[in-house]
């Protein structure tokens, strides 16, 4: 146990953050990213916020809500209402779809507060069906029924300049606001704001990406060297510094992987994905009215934004009074009271915030798709905003990415999942890499076998598919990956701690295909059988939501406890009565 | 008033189906405190099993209908039992102690499993029963036009054998006192010499066996159905549970029933009252009762108000 | 060879250590006491033998055989029953189902089960009266009466009791005590938890003393009655 948290505790709390924002910045620039896949992005971003949001609920009050969608839905049929009734520009109807969103939500659980769990699960569950229900039967005429409501507006806005440089600098302050914690130090703060502001605003807004990638660069060991000196004495301050140094690379690499972009076409240029208006003038001075097209890569931004907004605020939330309060009624309610918190209020703010923050994804949904239909809004939708807190580990915020991995992105991947899986670019298998990371990274394990069961789960994962050529064979390797894993979880619990390696290999063999240019290994573009993975996408999902939950029932990345730790009792063959687990419940 | 009468007896049929799914869910809570939400499919595999047995093994026997949907509705909850048993032991019992989110996520996730299997087999498009299966029985006319068919009168007689039998097992039986003690106790019970997974595995048969007599009767009363069935009709059989009182088999059945008359009647009269499209709203009544009820009554009509266990 | 046996048993919550090396025996035909302040791990060590909890070392045997990887409900059948602590009587059980429950296991022997029942009836005549009431709608004391009935229905040859005496009034204490020497008379061994040590270890023929989790003294009781240490820190006296 103690070794165990030797290894989860973080080097130093942003080094994770700041890599994989980095990360997430060039990511649309990646080769494998096509229109679909930053489409999907988008909406796996969207799918975040939801699940952040709900996290609130469900993570930090320990509520049950099963009827997120419905707050989520409220939000997207107040702006496409807002947008196409009234013409309000979509992303003004934010604060309205807050007010309803987060009013609704007061409304209705303020009178079943008081249920039990189990009861507040299944009124979660009516609510949401009768949202669902009512929209399809174009409630108060203003919902369009079952078809829904086309044409909602598109994000639009007017820049002051068109010139990225005060972007720049906006981005920096941001920045440092989002890394000025006094723990993270000098080389973080501006090293983190060179590089988050170069790419934030350089690359939606079109330069040549090659200067770019000089600037960005150049702008990253400037800070390094700056931090470098700054704190030169401190251990903590050298870890920092290679680190960053790692994510500048990271992040030149991760551009450089986009290669067909660097040597094609380079130049972009704003109406690529604007619609540039004439400027107008306002209060003397010149606006540039700009407004979204179809193409997936500034939601991708402005989505990316909003997560980075919520996730800061979230931190916040958690590490207020408030977040506090919430912890305490979650663990222990009876406690909680005595210590004279209103409880019953603290779960309503629960409510209202995290409901309100859906009804904000609403109205991204609909800016992106300006179609908001009630299919999008139904009990399986919540089941799997749900499914992404539990899943990633209930009240954990990174567990909440991982979550959506899980849960949206790879059942979407699965969808295409044509015969050229594997060769035909690197997400699916980044993401597989990734989530075995992180598996492995929390489980312990000692070398020798570690490498072997490395070497095992990668086989399982490439060489069926490589040596027979038959696509079928893919779910067969993913099938067999997931029983190694449950056969190191289940024989050997604490013993996967070099694991992560499995992660670096399957990395470096993407790599390895892609410079080998997706010709790796036999054509397999024709010879799927009758066999459509995506007919069988939810059952996988099903099956995988169960093998997670048996191995890890606390989710992939829990929350790191704080305050009073539960106890766990030393496990009889038999389970913990009921009685003893009510106590533990919500 | 004719019409009142009939649809009594419709809605009265209707909440019967809802009554023995409901029993399931209710049996399920009591032992181990989870909202089974793999029940509502394991209940639609009873009537895709029915329709696979009866249009291909059975296709025979039709002549004597009566018999090939009573030999097939053993054989289905023989193996919807099963099934429900294999269920507990790979998606619940490993979780027994893993708090109360992630049971929810497993039973979620063996919902959808499910569901997928189902899909692929019925190749997600409508199926229909043998036609006319069980139509010959005979009637049982009231008054002027207000009759049961003799379908209703054999659905009828099924569930409330059912639901007398399970009663009187649970009250009366040794195994049936040894269910009751452990939805009340583990640990308590384990110390009767109570073997308490052996209890859940039979309550794990029982429900989803009887969940899958209630997909055979539902498959022939109404004749098609596609793999969505569990989902709905589950949803709402579990409200029915909730509604009378959840762990309370006269609460299951209660529940049951007024959900089915309720659903009928705004069916029936909504239209006259000014709802124009009362049909389109019929899913809602389920969801509108069960807050109406949770709100004055948290713990359901029948449950004890007893306060929660801290 | 002792009926019941522990050796060096160590039994934990998480990474809390409850029980330390702790080891006991419970001769047939006696009556045992295991005293000791809160906390000091009588539950635990109770928990532990019944088989609700894992040591995680050591090892208990009963009537000869090893039960420390016996599953809880099968150490009912070997004739080893408990009445936990606070009674945790089936409050919507009837009186006559808590007991039919505490006859699990002698099977679908009708006979047998009334037979033992009447016994019950026949230590705790006030129960008799009560064979249609709700466990739960029982008073303090009988809820103690139906726990030690419930827990001798099983027919056991040792017979684990936890703080009988818990909450109730002293007259009440006394009527459990004797009951308690009569079961033992009639062949019952009996390990017996108590707070109330002076009473336990008078009725007791051989005592245990369990200190922060581990055996602190042991000795005939009257012994420990007189032990110095015991009286000052048991028995309240200076
Ligand atoms: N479920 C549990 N989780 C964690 N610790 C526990 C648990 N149950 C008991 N303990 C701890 O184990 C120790 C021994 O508890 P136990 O109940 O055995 O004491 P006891 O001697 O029976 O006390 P009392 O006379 O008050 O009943 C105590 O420190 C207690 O806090
Ligand atoms: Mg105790």
């Amino acid at each position: 146990m103690d070794q165990a948290l030797k290894y989860v505790r973080r080097p130093s709390s942003h080094l994770w953050e700041i890599g994989l924002l980095a990360l997430a910045l060039a990511l649309p620039y990646m080769s494998f990213m096509d229109r679909s896949r930053t489409s999907l992005a988008v909406f796996a971003g969207i799918y975040v916020m939801l699940g952040l949001s709900l996290n609130v609920i469900v993570g930090y009050a320990g509520l049950f809500q099963l009827g997120h969608a419905a707050f989520f839905g409220l939000g997207a049929y107040t702006a496409a209402i807002l947008s196409i009734d009234y013409g309000i520009t979509i992303l003004a109807t934010i604060p309205i779809a807050i007010l309803v969103a987060g009013g609704a939500a007061v409304l209705v659980t303020k009178p079943i507060l008081h249920l039990r769990g189990d009861y507040l699960c299944i009124v979660t569950i009516a609510f949401g069906e009768i949202f669902r229900i009512a929209v399809t039967n174009n409630v108060f005429g203003i919902t369009g029924g079952s078809n829904g409501l086309f044409g909602a507006g598109r994000p639009e806005f007017p820049l002051p300049w068109l010139e990225p440089v005060p972007a720049i600098m906006l981005a920096i302050i941001l920045a440092l606001h989002l890394l000025g914690t006094r723990k993270s130090g000098p080389v973080l703060q501006w090293g983190g704001a060179a590089v988050i502001a170069t790419a934030y605003y350089l690359l939606p807004l079109g330069l040549d990406r090659k200067p770019l990638f000089v600037v960005s660069m150049a702008m990253g060991a400037v800070a390094v060297i700056a931090g470098a000196v700054l704190r030169s004495n401190r251990a903590s301050a050298r870890v920092q510094m290679i680190v960053l140094v790692g994510i500048v690379l990271a992040f030149a690499l991760g551009t450089v992987l986009g290669a067909e972009t660097i040597t094609g076409e380079i130049a972009y240029s704003m109406d690529e994905y604007f619609n540039v208006d004439d400027p107008t003038t306002i209060l003397g001075v010149e606006f540039t009215p700009v407004a979204f097209k179809r193409d997936a890569r500034p939601y991708y931004y402005l989505v990316l934004g909003f997560i980075v907004l919520t996730v800061v605020g979230m931190r916040r939330l958690q590490n207020s009074r408030l977040g506090r309060a919430w912890l305490y009624v979650r663990e222990d309610q009876l406690a909680a009271e005595a210590m004279g918190i209103d409880t019953t209020q603290i779960k309503l703010i629960a409510f209202a915030i995290g409901s309100a923050w859906a009804g904000v994804a609403g109205v991204l949904y609909a800016s992106r798709f300006t179609v908001v239909a009630p299919e999008s809004f139904n009990f399986l939708q919540s089941v799997i905003m749900f499914s992404i807190v539990v899943l990633g580990g209930s009240g954990s915020i990174p567990g909440v990415l991982v979550g959506t991995l899980g849960m949206v992105v790879l059942p979407e991947l699965l969808r295409d999942a044509a015969p050229t899986f594997m060769y035909e670019g690197a997400g699916p298998v980044v993401i597989l890499a990734l989530i075995l990371g992180f598996y492995l990274y929390h489980a312990q394990d000692r070398l020798p076998a570690a490498v072997l069961e490395s070497a095992a789960i990668a086989a399982a994962f490439f060489l069926p598919p490589l040596l027979l050529g038959e696509p079928a064979l893919y779910v067969v390797g993913i099938l067999m990956a997931l029983v190694m894993l449950i056969a190191i979880a289940r024989l050997r619990r604490r013993t996967a701690r070099y694991l992560p390696w499995v992660a670096g290999a399957l990395a470096v063999y993407t790599i390895v295909l892609l410079a080998a240019g997706g010709s790796l290994g036999p054509d397999l573009s024709d010879g799927v059988s009758g066999f459509r993975i995506m007919d069988w996408r939810d059952g996988l999902m099903g099956v995988a939501m169960v093998l997670m939950m048996m191995l890890r029932p606390a989710g992939l990345i829990p929350e790191r406890r704080r305050g009073i730790a539960p106890v766990t009792v030393e496990q009889p063959s038999e389970p913990i009565p009921t009685a003893a687990r009510q106590q533990t419940t919500v | 008033m004719e019409t009142f009468l009939q649809q009594l007896i419709n809605g009265l049929t209707i909440g019967g189906f809802y009554a023995v799914v409901a029993l399931g869910y209710t049996m399920v809570y009591g032992v181990l405190k989870l909202i089974n939400f793999a029940h509502g499919d394991m209940f639609m595999w009873g009537t895709l099993a029915g329709w696979g047995l009866l249009t291909t093994v059975f296709a025979g026997l039709l002549d004597l209908d009566l018999i090939a949907v009573l030999i097939v509705a053993i054989v289905v909850m023989a193996f919807i039992g099963l099934l429900g048993m294999t269920i507990e032991r790979v998606a619940y019992r490993p979780l027994r102690s893993a708090g109360r989110l992630s049971p929810i996520i497993s039973a979620l996730g063996a919902a959808f499993a499910l569901q997928a299997v189902a899909r692929n087999v019925s190749e997600a498009r409508w199926r229909t029963y043998p036609e006319g299966l069980l139509k010959e029985m005979p009637d049982l006319h009231l008054s002027g036009t207000v009759g049961l068919s003799g379908l209703q009168i054999l659905m009828l007689g099924v569930c409330a054998a059912v639901m007398i039998g399970l009663y009187l097992f649970v009250q009366r039986t040794r195994i049936g006192t040894a269910m009751r003690a452990v939805s009340l106790d583990h640990n308590v019970s384990r110390l009767m010499g109570i073997n308490v997974d052996r209890i859940i595995s039979l309550v794990f048969f029982i429900g989803p066996a009887l969940g899958g007599l209630a997909g055979v009767m539902i498959g022939t009363y109404y004749g098609s159905f596609n793999f969505t069935l569990g989902w709905v009709f589950g949803l709402k059989a579990f409200i029915a549970a909730i509604l009378g009182g959840i762990g309370n088999i006269p609460g299951a059945v209660l529940g049951g029933f007024i959900l089915g008359i309720s659903e009928t009647m705004v069916v029936a009269y909504g239209p006259d009252l000014g709802l124009v499209d009362a049909s389109a709203w019929k899913d809602a009544i389920a969801y509108v009762l069960l807050i109406a009820i949770l709100i004055t009554r948290p713990t359901g009509i029948l449950g004890e108000t007893v306060a929660e266990k801290v | 060879m002792a009926l019941l046996e522990l050796r060096d048993v160590n039994t934990y919550y998480g990474s809390i250590h409850a029980l330390k090396n702790v080891s006991l025996k419970v001769e047939a035909g006696q009556i045992v006491t295991l005293i000791g302040s809160n906390g000091a791990g009588k539950t635990t060590t109770l928990r532990t033998i019944s088989g609700l909890l894992r040591p995680r070392s050591g090892t208990i045997t009963f009537n000869d055989s090893p039960i420390h990887n016996t599953p809880a409900h099968e150490i009912v059948y070997l004739g080893l029953t408990q009445s936990p602590e606070g009674r945790l009587i089936f409050p919507t059980l009837t009186v006559n189902e808590n007991l039919n429950m505490g006859g699990y296991s002698l099977g679908n022997d009708k006979a047998s089960v009334e037979s033992h029942r009447q016994r019950v009836y026949d230590l705790f005549p006030r129960l008799a009266q009560r064979k249609k009431q709700l466990g739960g709608t029982l008073s303090g004391g009988e809820q103690q009466m139906l726990a030690i009935g419930r827990a001798l229905m099983a027919n056991p040859r040792l017979l684990m009791l936890d703080e009988p005496s818990l909450g109730l009034a002293p007259l009440l204490v006394r009527m459990i005590f004797e009951t308690i020497e009569t079961i033992n008379q009639q062949g019952v061994t009996v390990l017996l938890v108590e707070q109330n040590a002076r009473a336990a270890l008078r009725l007791a023929d051989y005592g245990y003393v369990l200190e922060t989790g581990g055996i602190a003294l042991e000795g005939p009781a009257d012994e420990l009655l007189h032990d110095q240490r015991v009286r000052h820190a048991y028995l309240g006296e200076a």
